[in-house]
C-alpha cells in the first residue's frame, strides 16, 4: 500500500505543481494585458496631444473665419476622428469638418456637459478648449469606448488587501478541491493495490468488476485466475515428483535390504576366498552409501517443495552439535579421526526454532563429509559463535576440505540438482543447503588459504530466538 | 531362560527378504523364528502360543502395519518392532507413538537387526531373564558402587554418594562406554539445559571421582571428551 500512498503523494504534488503554473500563467497574462492596456491608454494619450497639435493648428482667418493650417489638416486626416466641430461661447457651430447635419445646431450647457462626459449621438467624443470656445472631435463607437465611474477611496485603498485575501481563499479552495480528489482517487485504487499486494504474496483475488476502475479489476481477477491455474499446476508437478522420489525411494530400499544383507553374510562368510569376501564388503558399503544417497535425494525433493512438515520446537545449537559428535564417537570413530568442538560462551545459551531432527542431520552430513573424505584422518574443527541476527557455526578440518567444483556446482544453481552428467556428487551438501535455508538460514563457503591443500570450509548461519524469546 | 529362547514372528510380505531376515535371526542364536506374508497370516500365528516378540513391516497386501500393531496389542503386550522401506519421520513417529519399541528402515545390516532385536528383548524381559539379582552393583576396578543405596565401598572403607552424583553415576553407567554429552547430564540431573551448570557440573564429576578414582586427578573410570561430556570405562 506504500506504493498508493506514493502515487497519492505525486498526484498531490502534480496538482500542485499545475495550479501554481497557472497561477503565474494568470500573473504574466494580467500583466502582459495590463502593458498592452497601458500601452493602448498611452495612444489615447497621444490622441490628446494630437488634438491639441489640431487646436493650435485651427486660427481665425483674415476674413474673420476660423481656418485649419494644412499641418492640422493632415493630423486630423491621419487621426482617427469622424467629425470636428468647434462651438462658440454661446454654443453654436462656427466651424466643422464633417460633421453631420444632424448635430450641426447649436448646444446648451446640458448638452455639452453630457457629451463630454458620455456620448453625442452614439459618437464618443474628446473636447478640447479653444480659446472662447470649444473644440469637440467625434470618433466612431466601433473603435471607442467611452466608460465614466466613480469609484470610493477608501475601496480603492483596500484594493490590494482584498486581492491578497482573494488570492489566499482561492489557493484554499484549490487545495481542498485537490486533496478531496487525491482522496477519492487513493480510495478508488485502494481495493486494486491490496489486490496487487495480494497478488505478490501468492494469494488469489477477488475484485469488484464494478465502477470506474470495473475494467482494471476484471483484468486483475482473469490475471489471477490465470496465476492461481499456474500455481495448482506446479504444485501438482511438484508433488508428483516428490511422490514418485518418495516411491522410488521407497521401492528400492526392500531390494537394497537384500543387497546389504546377502552381501554382509558373504563377506563374512569363511567358506569364501580373501578376495571374494573383499568385494562382497566392497558391496555391502556401496549399499550403505546408496541408502544414504536415496534417503538425502529424498529429503531434498520433500524440503524443496515444501512437503515436509517442519517441527518448530525451540533447539539449543550447542547441544546438537555436541550430541552430533558424540554420536560420532559412540559409533567408532577411527583412531586417526578427532573433533574438536568450540563452543563461545555466548552462543552456549543461544536458541532457535527449528526442526532437531533435520539440524542434526544437516551437522551430521557436515562432520560425516570431513571425516568420509578424509580417510586417512584429520581433525575436524567446529566452531559455534554468537551473531547479531543468531549463530554462526563454521565446520572446518585439517583435511582436504571441500574441492572448488563443487563449490561451483553448488552455486550455480543455488543449491539446486546439479546438471544432468555432472561427476560431482553435492547431494550430502544440498541436503545442509536445504535445512539451512528452511530455518531461515543460510549456507556460505570460505577458501583455505593458509593451508596448501586449499579446499573450502563450510558456515552456516542461523537465525536464532532473541532473548525474550528464550 | 535367557534371550535366545524368545520365539519371534516376523510379518513381512516379501519373501526372500523375510527368508533373509529369518536366517540373520537364526544365525544370531534365535531358535523359534515364524513367519506371515501377510495381517491374516500373522493373526493365525498368533496362535496356539503367543510370540515374546513380533517385527512387522508396514505395507502389506491386506492392510497396514499400524492396524496390525493395533490388533496384536490387544492380544499381548510382548515388544513389537517396525521394519520398514518408509523413512519418513511421520511414520517413524507413528510407530513409535503407537508405542512400538523400535523402528528400524530398510535396508539395514544384518548385526544391527540382531543388536536391536537382542537389546528390546533384554529390556522387555529383564525381570524373567534377572530373577535373582537383589541389589544392582556397579563394579569398577576395586570401588563397588551399590546403586540402590548410593554407596562407594573399597577395602574397608565407603563413602556415600549425593543424589546429584548417584543421577549422574547412573546416566554414565546406562550408556557406559559411550559419550554422554553434557546436556544429557545435565537433563538427567537437573532436568535443565546445560547453560548455567557448566561449573555445577564440573564440580560433581569431581566429587564423584574423589569418591571412584584411585587418582582423582588422572581419572580412569570417569572419562572427559573435551568440549562434548563424559564417558564412564567399559
Amino acid at each position: 500500500m506504500k506504493s498508493l500512498w506514493r502515487i497519492g503523494t505525486r498526484y498531490i504534488l502534480r496538482a500542485v505543481f499545475i495550479t501554481f503554473f497557472v497561477l503565474c500563467a494568470n500573473i504574466a497574462l494580467f500583466v502582459h494585458i495590463g502593458t498592452k492596456m497601458q500601452e493602448r491608454e498611452n495612444g489615447l494619450l497621444f490622441i490628446r496631444q494630437r488634438v491639441g497639435e489640431i487646436a493650435e493648428g485651427l486660427k481665425m482667418g483674415e476674413q474673420g473665419r476660423w481656418e485649419l493650417s494644412a499641418e492640422g489638416q493632415r493630423l486630423l486626416e491621419e487621426g482617427i476622428f469622424v467629425w470636428v466641430m468647434r462651438l462658440d461661447s454661446m454654443g453654436r457651430v462656427d466651424w466643422s469638418q464633417n460633421l453631420p447635419p444632424e448635430l450641426d445646431r447649436d448646444y446648451g450647457l446640458g448638452d455639452v456637459a453630457v457629451f463630454s462626459r458620455w456620448y453625442l449621438e452614439d459618437y464618443p467624443v474628446i473636447t478640447w478648449r479653444h480659446q472662447d470656445g470649444l473644440l469637440v472631435f467625434g470618433m466612431d463607437s466601433q473603435d471607442i469606448i467611452r466608460i465614466s465611474y466613480l469609484i470610493g477611496a477608501d475601496r480603492v485603498r483596500q484594493l490590494p488587501e482584498m486581492a491578497t485575501g482573494f488570492l489566499i481563499l482561492n489557493i484554499a479552495l484549490l487545495c481542498m478541491v485537490i486533496l478531496f480528489f487525491a482522496w477519492r482517487f487513493y480510495r478508488s485504487l485502494r481495493p486494486v493495490g491490496k489486490g496487487i499486494e495480494a497478488l505478490s504474496q501468492g494469494a488469489s483475488l477477488r475484485l469488484s468488476e464494478k465502477g470506474a476502475l470495473g475494467e482494471l479489476g476484471k483484468r486483475l481477477n482473469k490475471a489471477s485466475e490465470l496465476i492461481q491455474r499456474q500455481r495448482e499446476k506446479l504444485e501438482q508437478r511438484d508433488s508428483a515428483r516428490t511422490e514418485w522420489i518418495a516411491g522410488v525411494s521407497h521401492d528400492i530400499r526392500t531390494p537394497l535390504a537384500l543387497i546389504t544383507g546377502y552381501s554382509d553374510e558373504l563377506a563374512k562368510d569363511e567358506a569364501w576366498n580373501e578376495e571374494s569376501r573383499r568385494k562382497a564388503e566392497i558391496i555391502r558399503s556401496q549399499s550403505l552409501l546408496i541408502k544414504q544417497l536415496i534417503s538425502d535425494l529424498n529429503l531434498v525433493s520433500r524440503l524443496e517443495y515444501n512437503a515436509e512438515p517442519l517441527r518448530g520446537e525451540p533447539c539449543i545449537p550447542a547441544m546438537l552439535l555436541r550430541e552430533c559428535a558424540a554420536e560420532f564417537y559412540n559409533r567408532g570413530l577411527g583412531e586417526n579421526h578427532e573433533i574438536e568442538l568450540v563452543i563461545a560462551p555466548e552462543a552456549e545459551k543461544a536458541r532457535l526454532k527449528g526442526d532437531r531432527a533435520l539440524l542434526l542431520r544437516a551437522f551430521r552430513n557436515l562432520m560425516g563429509n570431513s571425516i568420509r573424505h578424509n580417510p586417512e584422518g584429520c581433525l575436524v574443527l567446529v566452531r559455534l559463535e554468537k551473531t547479531q541476527e543468531g549463530v554462526k557455526c563454521i565446520f572446518c578440518d585439517t583435511g582436504t576440505g571441500i574441492p572448488p567444483q563443487v563449490i561451483r556446482e553448488l552455486q550455480k544453481k543455488e543449491g539446486r540438482a546439479a546438471e544432468s552428467g555432472s561427476r560431482v556428487h553435492i547431494m550430502g551438501l544440498r541436503v545442509v543447503w536445504q535445512i539451512t535455508a528452511t530455518h531461515g538460514g543460510r549456507m556460505s563457503f570460505s577458501e583455505r588459504t593458509e593451508t596448501e591443500r586449499g579446499g573450502f570450509d563450510v558456515c552456516l548461519y542461523l537465525p536464532c530466538l532473541t532473548e525474550e524469546g528464550i | 531362560m535367557n534371550i535366545y529362547d524368545c520365539s519371534i514372528l516376523l510379518v513381512d510380505d516379501n519373501e526372500e527378504l523375510a527368508r533373509m531376515t529369518v536366517s540373520i535371526l537364526k544365525r544370531s542364536g534365535y531358535e523359534t523364528v515364524e513367519w506371515a506374508r501377510d495381517c491374516r497370516e500373522a493373526m493365525e500365528k498368533l496362535e496356539p502360543e503367543l510370540p515374546r516378540l513380533v517385527i512387522l513391516d508396514i505395507m502389506l497386501p491386506d492392510g497396514d502395519g499400524f492396524t496390525l500393531f493395533r490388533k496384536i496389542r490387544e492380544r499381548t503386550q510382548a515388544p513389537i518392532l517396525f521394519l520398514s522401506a518408509r523413512d519418513q519421520d511421520n511414520d517413524r513417529l507413528l510407530g513409535l507413538g503407537l508405542g512400538a519399541d523400535d523402528y528400524i528402515t530398510k535396508p539395514f545390516l544384518p548385526q544391527e537387526l540382531a543388536l536391536r532385536v537382542g537389546a528390546v528383548l533384554k529390556r522387555s524381559y529383564a525381570a524373567l531373564f534377572m530373577p535373582h539379582q537383589e541389589e544392582k552393583v556397579l563394579v569398577l576396578g576395586e570401588r563397588k558402587v551399590s546403586l540402590d543405596n548410593a554407596v562407594v565401598t573399597w577395602k574397608d572403607q565407603s563413602a556415600a554418594l549425593t543424589a546429584k552424583e548417584l543421577l549422574l553415576l547412573k546416566k554414565l553407567n546406562a550408556n557406559r562406554g559411550n559419550i554422554v554429552t553434557f546436556d544429557a547430564l545435565c537433563q538427567a540431573a537437573w532436568n535443565d539445559s546445560y547453560y548455567g551448570y557448566e561449573n555445577t557440573l564440573m564440580v560433581h564429576i569431581r566429587h564423584l571421582r574423589e569418591k571412584l578414582e584411585e587418582d582423582p586427578s588422572h581419572p580412569y573410570w570417569i572419562l572427559t571428551a573435551r568440549g562434548l561430556g563424559y564417558r564412564l570405562r567399559l
